[in-house]
C-alpha cells in the first residue's frame, strides 16, 4: 500500500485509473473498463501491507498519510460491498491502527507437513537444463526433513515461512544445520543484513529517504522476527514486558 | 469518439447504398454488420503480428521509428509509448494506434517513410494500404484532406471499398465520373466527420435499425477492445517476475511463486488472542501463558483455506508476524486469479497494490 500512500490519490479506483492507462496500454480507456468491471464484480483488489501505509518523517504526516489510506479502503467498500478486498497488516503494527470494518484472520504457522512439502518443493525444483529435479538436490533436501525431524527446537522456529527459507538456504550452501537456536539466528541475521532490505525493500525506495532510515528499518525487522521467533512476543506485548520488568 | 465517427460515416455509406468508390452496395447488405466490424478491428491476431514484425524491420531503432512517428503522425512516440524493448514499444505503438483508430494512417505512414523495406511493403499490400491508395489523414485539416482527394487523379480503391463490394463487379469505365464525384463527396464528407457536429448527422440522417446496428457494433468494438486491453494487462502481470516469482535474497535465481507453493491457512483472529488481553497490571507471566496458549491453539486449528474466506466473505484483513507469509499470499491470491484459477472468483481481473 505504500505506493497508493506515496500517490496523494484518494480513491483507490482513480489510483488503479491511472495505472491501468499509464502502465498497461489502456491509453484513457481504463475508466470505462475498471467501472464496467466493477459492475460486473469482476475486479478483485489485494492490498499488501496496510500498516506501511502509515509513511511520513513526523507523526501526524504518518497519522495524515494513514488516515487517507484508511478511509479510501473503507470507500471502496462501501461504494462495492459485494467487490472481493483482501487487506494484509502485520498484526502488531495494525493493532496501533484503526482498524478496517472488515472480519480479521491470522496466518498460521506452518505444520511439521507444511514445513516438509516446502522443503521437498524447494529441492525438487527442476534443473534449468536437465528439466527434472537434480537426484542430490533431493537427497539434499530429504537430509535436511530428517534433522528438522529430529531437532524440535529448530523445527518450532521454522513454523514461520521466512525464516523456513532462510534455513533452507543455509542448508543448501553449507550442508549443516545448526542445533542450536542461537546459532541459526546468528546465520539468519547475517543473511538477513545481507540481503532482505536489498531484495525487499528497495522495491520502495522512497520509504527508504536516507541511509540512516534504510538502518532502521534493516533493524526492525530484524527485531521483530528474532524477538517474535525467541520468545514468541510481539513488539508491543515486549513493550508490555518491558514496561513491567522497569 | 473517433471510431463511432468511423462507424458512422461507414453506415451512411451503407444507407446510401453506395460504397466510399460509389459503387452499388446493394448485394454487399445482407452482411453489411458483420463487414463493418471487420472493417472497424480491421486485422487478426496474425496480420497484427505481420505489422509489428514489418515495422521492427523497416525501423530498427528507436530513433528511426520516433522519426518516421513524428513525420507521418505527428506525434512524439516517447508520448505514446513507455521506455523499454523496441519490440515492446511497437507492440504498444500499434496497441495505441488500435485505440485511436489510426492503425490505418500508421501502416501507410510507416511504408511512405520506409517504401523500400520489403516486409512492410507486403504487409501493406496486403492490408490494401500501399501508398498509391491514399487513404485520409484523421488528424488532418478539412483543407487538407479535400486537397488530396481533389488533387489526385486516379480515385482510390480503398481496402474498405473492396472489402464492402466483394460481391460487386468491378466499376466500369463510365461509371468513372460518377465514382470519382462520389469519391470527392465521400472525401468532404470524411473531413466532417471531423466536426462536432458528426453525432447529430449520425443519429438524424440514418434510420432506426441502422442507428441500433451503429450502437450494437459500437458496443461490441468497445467491448472487444477493452478486452484485447484485459489481455494485454494480463499477460504483463503474469510476466511481472515481481508478482509471479519468489526472489529470496540475493539468490542468483528465481523461483516460481506457484513451483514453491505450500497452501497457507487462516484463522479467525480471536480478540482474546490480541494485546488488549495483555494489560499494563498483567504479570509477565500471565502474558507469556497467554503467548503460549495461543501459540498452542494455532498448531492445533485446522484453518481455513484463504480462498475460501475471499468466496465467503469478500472483504477481510490477513493478519500476520512478520515473515508471516502475507505478502505471498496476496502474490498467489494474484497469480491464480490471472490464470483464472481461484475458486469462486473465476474471471476477475486481480489489482495488486
Amino acid at each position: 500500500m505504500s505506493k497508493f500512500a506515496e500517490s496523494k490519490h484518494t480513491n483507490l479506483v482513480d489510483f488503479s485509473v491511472e495505472d491501468w492507462d499509464n502502465h498497461y496500454g489502456f491509453k484513457g480507456q481504463a475508466l470505462t473498463f475498471i467501472e464496467s468491471q466493477l459492475r460486473d464484480g469482476k475486479l478483485l483488489f489485494l492490498l499488501d501491507a496496510l500498516d506501511e501505509a502509515a509513511i511520513g518523517r513526523q507523526k501526524d504526516e504518518r497519522y495524515a498519510t494513514y488516515k487517507r489510506v484508511f478511509e479510501a479502503i473503507e470507500q471502496l467498500s462501501r461504494s462495492y460491498p459485494q467487490l472481493p478486498i483482501v487487506v494484509t497488516a502485520r498484526i502488531a503494527g495494525y493493532r496501533q491502527l484503526a482498524p478496517l470494518p472488515f472480519p480479521e484472520y491470522e496466518v498460521l504457522p506452518f505444520r511439521p507437513a507444511e514445513i516438509r512439502l516446502f522443503i521437498e518443493k524447494w529441492f525438487g525444483q527442476p534443473d534449468p537444463q536437465a528439466g527434472t529435479p537434480d537426484p542430490r538436490q533431493v537427497a539434499l533436501g530429504q537430509e535436511l526433513n530428517d534433522k528438522l525431524h529430529n531437532t524440535i527446537r529448530i523445527q518450532t522456529l521454522v513454523t514461520n515461512p521466512l525464516l523456513l527459507s532462510l534455513t533452507t538456504i543455509l542448508y543448501q550452501k553449507h550442508h549443516d544445520l545448526p542445533t542450536r537456536r542461537v546459532d541459526l539466528y546468528k546465520r539468519c541475521s547475517k543473511l538477513l543484513l545481507e540481503g532482505w532490505d536489498k531484495t525487499r525493500l528497495i522495491l520502495r525506495p522512497s520509504i527508504l529517504d536516507t541511509d540512516q532510515k534504510e538502518q532502521l528499518r534493516r533493524t526492525d525487522c530484524l527485531i521483530d522476527h528474532i524477538v517474535y521467533q525467541l520468545y514468541g512476543l510481539t513488539e508491543d506485548e515486549i513493550a508490555i514486558v518491558e514496561g513491567n520488568v522497569q | 469518439m473517433h471510431m463511432k465517427q468511423r462507424i458512422a460515416a461507414f453506415l451512411k455509406q451503407v444507407v446510401n447504398k453506395r460504397d466510399r468508390n460509389g459503387r452499388d452496395l446493394t448485394g454487399a447488405l445482407a452482411g453489411h454488420s458483420r463487414n463493418g466490424k471487420k472493417d472497424i478491428l480491421g486485422l487478426d491476431g496474425t496480420q497484427l503480428r505481420e505489422v509489428r514484425e514489418a515495422l521492427l524491420s523497416a525501423f530498427p531503432t528507436h530513433q528511426d521509428l520516433e522519426m518516421m512517428v513524428f513525420d507521418q503522425l505527428n506525434e512524439h512516440l516517447s508520448s505514446l509509448v513507455r521506455d523499454g524493448t523496441l519490440e515492446h514499444t511497437v507492440f504498444e505503438l500499434i496497441q495505441w494506434a488500435m485505440a485511436k483508430g489510426r492503425l490505418e494512417e500508421l501502416v501507410i505512414g510507416a511504408h511512405k517513410q520506409n517504401s523500400q523495406n520489403p516486409q512492410l511493403k507486403g504487409v501493406a499490400e496486403r492490408l490494401g494500404l500501399s501508398n498509391d491508395q491514399h487513404f485520409p489523414h484523421h488528424s488532418g485539416t478539412h483543407e487538407t484532406t479535400h486537397h488530396i482527394a481533389t488533387a489526385s487523379p486516379v480515385p482510390p480503391s480503398g481496402q474498405r471499398g473492396e472489402q464492402l463490394a466483394t460481391a460487386s463487379p468491378v466499376p466500369l469505365p463510365e461509371q468513372r465520373d460518377e465514382q470519382q464525384q462520389a469519391t470527392e463527396e465521400t472525401q468532404t464528407e470524411r473531413a466532417e466527420l471531423g466536426n462536432i457536429k458528426m453525432q447529430q448527422f449520425a443519429y438524424s440522417s440514418i434510420p432506426q435499425s441502422v442507428q441500433n446496428d451503429l450502437q450494437k457494433i459500437t458496443e461490441e468494438t468497445e467491448k472487444t477492445l477493452l478486452a484485447q486491453h484485459a489481455r494485454h494487462y494480463q499477460d504483463t502481470l503474469k510476466q511481472d517476475q515481481r508478482l509471479t516469482y519468489i526472489k529470496i535474497l540475493d539468490m542468483d535465481n528465481r523461483v516460481p511463486l506457484t513451483h514453491l507453493h505450500v497452501p497457507q491457512r487462516l484463522q479467525r483472529a480471536s480478540i482474546a488472542h490480541t494485546t488488549s488481553d495483555i494489560n499494563k497490571e498483567s504479570d509477565p507471566n500471565i502474558i507469556l501463558q497467554v503467548v503460549r496458549q495461543r501459540i498452542e491453539e494455532a498448531y492445533k486449528s485446522q484453518g481455513i483455506a484463504p480462498e475460501k474466506v475471499l468466496c465467503e466473505q469478500k472483504q477481510c484483513v490477513v493478519l500476520g508476524d512478520p515473515g508471516s507469509g502475507k505478502t505471498t499470499l496476496l502474490k498467489y491470491l494474484t497469480v491464480q486469479a490471472l490464470n483464472g484459477q481461484l475458486a469462486g472468483l473465476l474471471d476477475v481481473l486481480p489489482i495488486y497494490i
